[in-house]
């Protein structure tokens, strides 16, 4: 969608439409918010819902950052630990490696 | 009009023919489209491989990369090349070649741990005397110049860790997974059973009725997946019991003894008690047509074959001699056994008494109940075979010697040494039991018949070219069982007048006594003259009861009580030789191949750009046609 052609109040909505659906545990959405908006945040000429614009971009910014550094802690723990686990570690597991602990 | 439509037509017609001609070498180079590995790789054929077996705490066994591991060979025939492999040699890594009798424990943790190799390969060593041994490879050894012959070895086990963690995820796959991926499996077969007086296996026999136990192993193990010819440490054994059923057999008034006779020939004995203990369970749990309570005694054939001056060993167990009543019931055991031994070459002599038993299945059942037993074996204290468990227990183990010169008929006629020493302990044996089944009559006319013994053991070398193996795979009723179950029921059983349909089906017959009997259809020999055969059917009291442990039923994978050994699953098993070239060669055929590929497409850049100055025709600059 070409943001050009969009109406302020548009995109006004849009981009507060995806920062409360990224509360939904879904950190993608604030991850489009955040590379969707962020020239219209930051860098275009000021308009009337410009502020607006750039406190949510901002705040999509904040959650995806916490979302990336515990799903990055999260996913390094379970593949040095996964075989240490033993029981609890294959529970866990979608696909089990063949072969190896 | 008609020259263009038959020029159309004959420009079609070379059109389909030439379509026609394609379609065929295409064709063709599909189907040769391996060519070009086969030019590379030769596959070896003859291999055994390692595989990995798992238990309720270990593993044992080999694994190799997913891919498969490659590396250099180099023949190893005395210590000193063990140095080239690990810290001399240029071109790391190395596969081992490894020379039959140098495969030991100390070799083998010298080599454990070294980045440099990447696999070993073993080369049985059979005793020939005078040539000397040779790997029999064709290709060169290492040496100091390319190309270098390598080999690859595939054998990614899928097991990993121990039994528990294989069975639960295993379980886990099956239970949860849209196409489950099962990693190992438990090792089971079947047990073989009969009795010499036929009991009625759907239900109980009486509290009163006393039952003697023979039993004996059937299978073994060695270092390498489904190489087990185990022949002092269970086919003799087996063999010399089958002699002794036989023998019992043909007595008169069998029928008329007061106690029966059972026969049992337990599989996977070798791991863990596999056999032995599903049917002490069995027994438990009510199960078994046969209770611990109707067992009056106990009689195991341990490792039979090589008997020093003749001696066999009597082996009781001192802890449940302790019990008042059973120390009198061991000794009568032991009287019998003696006795019956007068007039046959055989020297019966007790054991120290305080000794413990060797590894038996009658361990199994002492942990069960306190039952009066003995086991017989060749040895005092440590084994006669110097090869128990490998892939050397062979014919030659137990100085099984045919003359030379004899055709495939004679041999099965010829009478070794080792069978008539067979035949002298399953005489032997079969009086003792005769003796303690209650039978009062003369025993010196029971006798086993040592051609008994080579049939089995010469049909074992007519069962295609390499022998049979004694490993209890995970598949069901492996050739040994099937063999000790046949031979059992061809020299137990009787021939009955049944058509084929009654044989096959007995339960159609109004038959009172076909619970008591398996009724077996048997192809029959082939006639000398003429090329069919006559099938005939036989009445016998042979079973087969499941042979898997206990712990997978209870679904305690790691339990101490039971054995809990299961077999990887695995994908590809193979190896394969091919010649390596240097590091330089390789890195110069890809410059090349690179060059090469940048000057064509500049080529075809300048062709392109310059394609009017080229290919300019005179005068032609109209429109072709197409």
């Amino acid at each position: 969608m070409n943001l050009e052609r969009v109406p302020n109040e548009e995109k006004l909505n849009l981009c507060r439409k995806y920062y409360l659906g990224g509360f939904a545990l879904l950190p993608f959405l604030w991850l489009v918010n955040v590379l969707w908006f962020c020239r219209e945040a930051f860098l275009a000429p000021a308009y009337t819902e410009q502020p607006q614009i750039k406190s949510y971009v901002q705040r999509s910014a904040v959650g995806l950052l916490f979302w990336v550094v515990v799903l990055t802690t999260w996913v390094t723990i379970f593949q040095t630990h996964r075989a240490r686990w033993g029981e609890l570690g294959d529970y866990l597991s979608f696909t089990i490696p063949l072969g190896i602990p | 009009m008609g020259a263009g439509e038959r020029g159309g037509r004959g420009s079609r017609g070379a059109e389909t023919l030439f379509r026609a001609l394609l379609f065929c070498v295409l064709g063709c180079g599909f189907c040769w489209g391996n060519s070009v590995e086969r030019k590379i790789y030769i596959p070896l054929n003859k291999t055994a491989p390692c595989v990995r077996l798992l238990n309720a705490t270990h593993q044992i066994g080999c694994q190799s990369s997913m891919n498969g591991d490659t590396g250099v060979i180099h023949v190893v025939e005395k210590d000193q090349d063990l140095k080239w492999v690990l810290t001399d040699g240029p071109h790391p890594p190395y596969m081992v070649l490894l020379e039959g009798e140098l495969f030991t424990r100390e070799l083998m943790l010298q080599l454990k741990g070294s980045s440099r190799i990447s696999g070993l390969a073993v080369a049985i060593s059979k005793p020939s005397p005078a040539q000397g041994f040779s790997p029999g490879l064709k290709c060169p050894n290492d040496g100091f110049e390319y190309p270098l012959c390598a080999m690859q070895l595939f054998a990614h086990m899928h097991a990993v860790t121990n039994t528990v963690t294989c069975m639960r995820r295993s379980s886990l796959q099956t239970a949860f997974s849209l196409n489950p991926e099962e990693v190992c499996d438990a090792l089971s077969d079947y047990n073989v059973w009969s009795t010499l007086k036929p009991i009625n296996t759907s239900s109980k026999i009486g509290p009163m009725d006393e039952v003697i136990i023979v039993a004996t192993r059937i299978d073994s193990h060695s270092f390498f997946w489904n190489v087990a010819p185990g022949a002092e440490s269970a086919v003799a054994s087996f063999v010399t019991h089958l002699a002794a059923a036989e023998a019992l057999h043909k007595v008169a008034d069998v029928q008329m003894l007061p106690r029966n006779i059972m026969f049992t020939f337990f599989q996977g004995e070798t791991f863990d008690y596999i056999g032995s203990s599903r049917m002490v369970y069995d027994m438990k749990m009510d199960k078994f047509p046969i209770r611990l309570d109707n067992i009056h005694s106990f009689l195991e054939l341990s490792q039979v074959a090589l008997r020093n001056s003749s001696v066999l060993w009597v082996h009781t167990d001192p802890v449940s001699r302790r019990n008042e009543s059973i120390q009198p019931q061991v000794k009568t055991l032991v009287e019998a056994l003696i006795n019956s031994s007068m007039g046959a070459n055989v020297t019966l002599q007790e054991v120290d008494q305080s000794q413990p038993l060797p590894p038996s299945s009658f361990q199994r059942f002492l942990r069960a109940k306190s039952i009066p037993g003995v086991v017989l074996a060749d040895h005092r204290t440590s084994f006669q075979n110097r090869y128990y468990q490998s892939m050397y227990d062979t014919a030659e183990n137990i100085l099984m010697k045919y003359p030379e010169g004899l055709s495939p008929e004679e041999t099965l006629d010829y009478v070794t040494d080792t069978a008539k020493s067979l035949a002298e302990v399953a005489t032997v044996v079969a009086r003792a039991l005769y003796q303690l089944a209650g039978g009062t009559g003369n025993t010196s006319a029971i006798q086993a018949d040592p051609r008994t013994s080579i049939i089995k053991q010469d049909l074992k070398g007519l069962l295609g070219d390499e022998l049979p193996q004694h490993y209890i795979a995970v598949t069901t009723l492996v050739n040994t069982t099937q063999l000790v179950q046949y031979v059992l029921a061809n020299l137990t059983g009787t021939v009955v007048n049944f058509t084929k349909e009654e044989c096959l089906n007995p339960e159609k017959t109004p038959n009172p006594e076909k619970e008591m009997y398996v009724y077996t259809w048997a192809q029959g020999s082939r006639d000398p003259n003429s090329t069919s055969r006559v099938p005939f059917c036989v009445q016998s009291t042979v079973h087969l009861t499941k042979a898997a442990s206990p712990a997978f039923e209870l679904k305690q994978w790691g339990s101490t009580e039971y054995s809990t050994w299961t077999e990887s699953r695995w994908k590809d098993i193979r190896a394969r030789i091919f010649l390596v070239a240097s590091k330089e060669l390789e890195i110069i055929t890809l410059v090349v191949g690179i060059a090469i590929l940048i000057l064509s497409l500049l080529a075809t850049y300048f062709i392109n750009a310059k394609a009017h100055v080229l290919f300019s025709s005179s005068g032609d600059g109209g429109a072709v046609a197409y």
